[in-house]
């Protein structure tokens, strides 16, 4: 009992101290201005005004959710039969699959942006192997520096964020449902939609918010690989904390971001709440 | 029962915090009391024992505070400098602004020192402590002085400076280039690298576009600007975001023609066998000069000073140009160089400033941003 | 000898090997149509194996699973008309009761209508039917295991096995399940092929029983057959309470213990070449007094003690040999009591003695 106590403090003072306070903090500032300088600590909607009258926060905002959904999508249809297989494996080759799709997690969050460059860079691996077999003449600029190259970098991540709640869930589905629907008469294919896709949509669902909350956030992807419209909301936000100096809007900024992710984590929470289906 | 305890633990939590945070601004502030009283008189006879035991803090950029003059400094004195290196204009300016650590000695380029003079975050110099002023490049220095000289009273002294000049990889285009209107040509579609900064870009624009004053702009001739940065966009082939990033793209021939981010990138580049070379356009370039000014609650100004003045000697200065091959602000400096080292770092040519316009501090941080997103951000 | 038309599951011969392990040895089985069999046996007898190759959840390393006449060796589970209750009943979390019952027949694309209709008969008969639209989580275990017996049957398949369906139930809940269940397989007519460890289970349930252990089948046969004519010392111990004492014959229906017990059977034994047999002789059999004049065999022991069990008493006590006895009366007033080390004689008839192989593993 002294120790669920305990817990319950040690919790109550990680979610204040590293959630409630900079929120709270965030939310403050977005309501107050900024003089010559110096912020202005008196109550003011400007913040949001100004952004939902210029058009370019709201475009931003826009891009940066479809580029977010492109990839959270790609993520979980890569992650999903990847997921599958490792499943199935058995051993050490399980293990070694399973450490091999993690791998891009060990390295560093820019090394991985920079290797994906000079992968796609016209001097890179892609364009040389192109160029050697012959199927192109000479190297293609058309590989990088657009946003096809930012949703693959972007995925090169998001896919082990996704990955791994999607092989949790697949691996938590007990072996003998899957025999009670070979017993009563489904075969392979019918017995995976019908039983094992949705037992393992909880996964999927968390896999997906996962992708698209990393990929919303991320504004050093873009602005590496993502050429001259490499600009994206989480840009938006970094300016207005550095070089224009306007912390209210840059807060702002990021309440309307915070917002809309709680608003797809309370819609993803809808989609794939089965939570209490295992309970033994 | 359970809702209760919970509440009770966050009040707690947040009392605690409370207290330790007002405990912490309390003691600092009667730390900032206590040094302003002890201001000693300027002494020309050195007496080296009168400052033993102090501490410098001092916030820099890197390359700035290298151990072949802060120690020979620390065992003269027998002081500790302590650095803290920033790595962006931003990073310095919040690290300065937070007051969690109360720097002597801060580093900025003379642009900035408006906003921190601004933000009441400095405190004059006193020229009459410094013994090697009159060393400093004049032309730089007078340049200098229309930024950091605030109702009289010198703000900041130049400690180092570099230009933004044009960079052009010479074995992928032949002809000569001598004007910004190059990074415009369709010619090079694709092969153009530019800054991804917003002040810089709209400045060099400017400049292009013949505006006198390209850091006080109309918001008629900022419109002018981004219209122009927008007939430009479909032939550049990225902006980049830093050093590295820009050196990276050119060394790997993704550009061929840019705007540098001074002439270090590209003798680092020259280093690596590539041959680019740097060109002044006939329309001018940026120069940059980093001051060093003097924190508003300093412990000890007097030792400040001291230390400035060191660090502008042409000892000094000729360490720092050999080690970093930024420009140096002690003329006198160019004697202890080889010709090679002065050509490199144009202290040979006393003309080069003449070209080149100071990052100043715009009209407007926040409209340049805004421009500067509003290009990017167009489809 | 059952002949092939009425074997509607049957083993030939069948091994099965996992790695150097064997956990079946040449079992030869033969279940009939409609009835209730039962296979019995301690854990690791290898009767769950079974079950699964004819489920088709495994496959024999040799010999084969007949399934009505054909061999099902290459029948994938879901081709077979076979349906499984899951020991842990298996039901899919994601979907309803009615879903889950009405799954293999929406497998099968039977019409809308249809389904719904059977749906509801089936889960009527197991007593569901108020519970059509509760997620599997809602339910208690005795339910649970309800819609899994409603959806195994509801496309009426030939065969139903169960794999220890009533294990996880507690006590009044496992006696009302079998009550369930004997009612059932009367009413549906389908062969149900059940697993079980609880020997008592399979003896109130089963037409017929098959006891195993490590693999091997020891005796095939009815409740009656397997408790009075035990053919193993291991089916005497293993199906009810019963005092083996180890010895060999002396002809046809003469056994002498090693102790030197001499004792008359009945019937006369096969296993007169043995070295070794056991005679088995089941507690209630045994009397403290010659009843009448067919309590022949006498067997002296020593009183240890007596345990009581409410409607009877058990006595135990320890024979010539060492082995001890146990003797189980009804309650009554004349049970005489015996006090610790007093030598009694016991006395039970040649018809209650049964000379069992022995083979105890």
């Amino acid at each position: 009992m002294y120790g669920k106590n305990l817990m319950l403090i040690m919790i109550s003072m990680w979610v204040l101290l590293f959630i409630v306070l900079p929120v709270s903090a965030m939310l403050l500032f977005s309501f107050w201005s900024i003089d010559n300088f110096q912020i202005v600590h008196s109550f003011s909607i400007q913040n949001y005004s100004k952004i939902f009258q210029d058009p370019i926060y709201l475009s931003l905002l826009w891009k940066t959710i479809k580029l977010a959904l492109i990839v959270a999508v790609l993520s979980a249809l890569i992650s999903y039969p990847l997921a599958l297989f490792v499943n199935h494996r058995r051993g050490t080759l399980k293990t070694i699959l399973f450490l091999g799709v993690l791998a891009p997690l060990w390295v560093g969050y820019l090394v991985r942006i920079y290797s994906w460059r000079s992968i796609l860079g016209e001097s890179g691996f892609i364009n040389s192997l192109l160029v050697l077999t012959g199927i192109l003449k000479q190297p293609s600029s058309s590989l990088l520096f657009n946003s096809s190259a930012v949703v693959i970098t972007m995925l090169c991540i998001a896919i082990p964020f996704t990955f791994i709640p999607i092989y949790s869930a697949i691996e938590k589905i007990p072996g003998n449902l899957l025999q009670a629907a070979a017993d009563l008469g489904a075969g392979g294919s019918r017995a995976f939609w019908t039983v094992v896709f949705p037992l393992s949509m909880p996964g999927v669902v968390t896999g997906f918010m996962f992708a698209f909350i990393t990929s919303f956030g991320d504004y050093m992807t873009p602005s590496l690989v993502g050429g001259t419209s490499g600009i994206m909301y989480g840009n938006m936000i970094q300016t207005q904390f550095g070089n224009s100096y306007n912390w209210p809007l840059g807060a702002a900024l990021s309440m309307i971001m915070l917002l809309f992710i709680l608003l797809v984590i309370a819609a993803a929470r809808k989609i794939g709440n089965v939570q209490a289906i295992f309970e033994e | 029962m359970k809702l209760k305890h919970v509440l009770i633990v966050l009040m707690s939590v947040v009392i605690l915090v409370g207290l330790s945070g007002c405990g912490g601004s309390a003691s600092s502030t009667n730390a900032g009391a206590g040094t302003a009283s002890s201001a000693a008189p300027a002494n020309g006879g050195e007496d080296l024992a009168k400052f033993k035991g102090e501490t410098i803090n001092v916030l820099s950029w890197e390359g700035y505070q290298e151990d072949e003059w802060v120690k020979p400094f620390e065992q003269k004195y027998g002081v500790t400098v302590k650095v803290t290196y920033a790595g962006s204009v931003d990073e310095m300016f919040a690290k300065a602004a937070s007051g969690s650590v109360k720097y002597d000695l801060i580093f900025m380029d003379g642009g900035s020192v408006n906003r921190y003079y601004k933000m009441n975050l400095i405190q004059p110099i006193d020229l009459a402590k410094l013994t090697n002023t009159n060393q400093l490049i004049a032309n730089m220095k007078s340049l200098n002085d229309k930024h950091v000289v605030k109702d009289g009273k010198t703000y900041a002294v130049p400690f180092a400076w570099g230009s933004l000049p044009m960079m052009v990889n010479t074995d992928k285009i032949k002809e000569p280039i001598d004007s910004w209107n190059a990074l415009w040509d369709p010619k090079y579609s694709g092969k153009i690298v530019t800054l991804d900064d917003a002040a810089n870009q709209t400045a060099m624009t400017a400049m292009l576009l013949g505006f006198k004053d390209p850091y006080n702009l109309t918001d008629e001739q900022l419109d002018q600007v981004k219209s122009k940065l927008l007939e430009q966009k479909p032939l550049v082939r990225t902006y980049y975001a830093g050093f590295e990033d820009g050196k990276n793209l050119m060394a790997s021939d993704e550009g061929w023609i840019g705007f540098s981010m001074g002439p270090t990138m590209i003798t680092d580049l020259q280093k690596e066998g590539k041959n680019v070379v740097e060109v002044i356009p006939k329309e001018g370039a940026l120069v940059w000069i980093d001051n060093a000014v003097i924190g508003k609650d300093a412990k000890d100004p007097e030792l400040v000073h001291v230390y400035i003045d060191y660090l502008i000697s042409s000892e000094v200065q000729a360490q720092l140009i050999k080690k970093t091959s930024y420009g140096g602000v002690n003329a006198d400096s160019a004697n202890k160089l080889t010709d090679e080292e002065k050509k490199v770092s144009h202290m040979d040519d006393p003309n080069y400033f003449n070209n080149l316009v100071y990052v100043a501090f715009p009209e407007s941080f926040e409209k340049r941003v805004k421009l500067w997103n509003e290009v990017k951000a167009a489809q | 000898m059952i002949n092939q038309e009425q074997a509607v599951v049957e083993l030939r011969q069948v091994s099965k090997r996992f790695g150097n392990y064997e956990a079946i040895k040449n079992l030869n089985l033969s279940i009939r149509r409609g009835e209730f069999f039962s296979i019995v046996g301690p854990s690791g007898c290898g009767k769950t194996t079974t079950l699964k190759m004819i489920a088709g959840f495994d496959h024999a390393t040799e010999g084969a699973v007949y399934l009505s006449g054909t061999s099902a060796n290459h029948i994938p589970p879901y081709k077979r008309n076979v349906n499984t209750v899951f020991q842990n009943y298996a039901l899919f979390p994601h979907m309803t009761v009615y879903d889950n019952v009405a799954y293999p027949l929406k497998l099968r694309k039977v019409p809308k209508n249809v389904i719904r209709s059977r749906v509801i008969e089936s889960l009527k008969m197991v007593s569901m039917d108020p519970f059509l639209d509760r997620s599997p989580n809602q339910l208690s275990g005795g339910q649970k295991q309800r819609v899994a017996l409603a959806r195994a049957l509801i496309s009426k398949p030939e065969v139903l096995l169960l794999d220890e369906p009533l294990s996880a139930l507690d006590f009044h809940l496992r006696q009302e399940m079998q009550r369930v269940l004997k009612h059932l397989q009367r009413e549906v007519d389908i062969t149900f092929v059940y697993i079980t460890h609880d020997q008592g289970e399979a003896l109130s349930l089963s037409d017929r029983i098959a006891v195993m252990k490590n693999g091997v089948l020891h005796q095939v046969g009815s409740p009656e057959e397997i408790y009075e004519m035990p053919q193993t010392s291991f089916v005497a111990g293993f199906i009810g309470k019963s005092n083996l004492i180890k010895g060999r014959m002396e002809g046809p229906t003469r056994f002498v213990s090693d102790a030197g017990l001499q004792a008359m059977t009945n019937e006369a034994s096969n296993l007169s070449g043995e070295p070794h047999v056991y005679i088995s002789v089941r507690p209630e059999k045994l009397r403290t007094s010659k009843d009448d004049e067919r309590y022949v065999n006498r067997l002296s022991a020593v009183f240890v003690e007596e345990t009581y069990y409410g409607a009877d008493r058990e006595l135990t006590f320890r024979e010539a040999g060492g082995t001890h006895i146990l003797l189980k009366q009804q309650k009554d007033g004349g049970n005489v009591k015996f006090s610790e080390g007093e030598s009694v004689d016991l006395f039970f008839r040649p018809e209650d003695a049964v000379i069992v192989k022995d083979w105890r593993s």
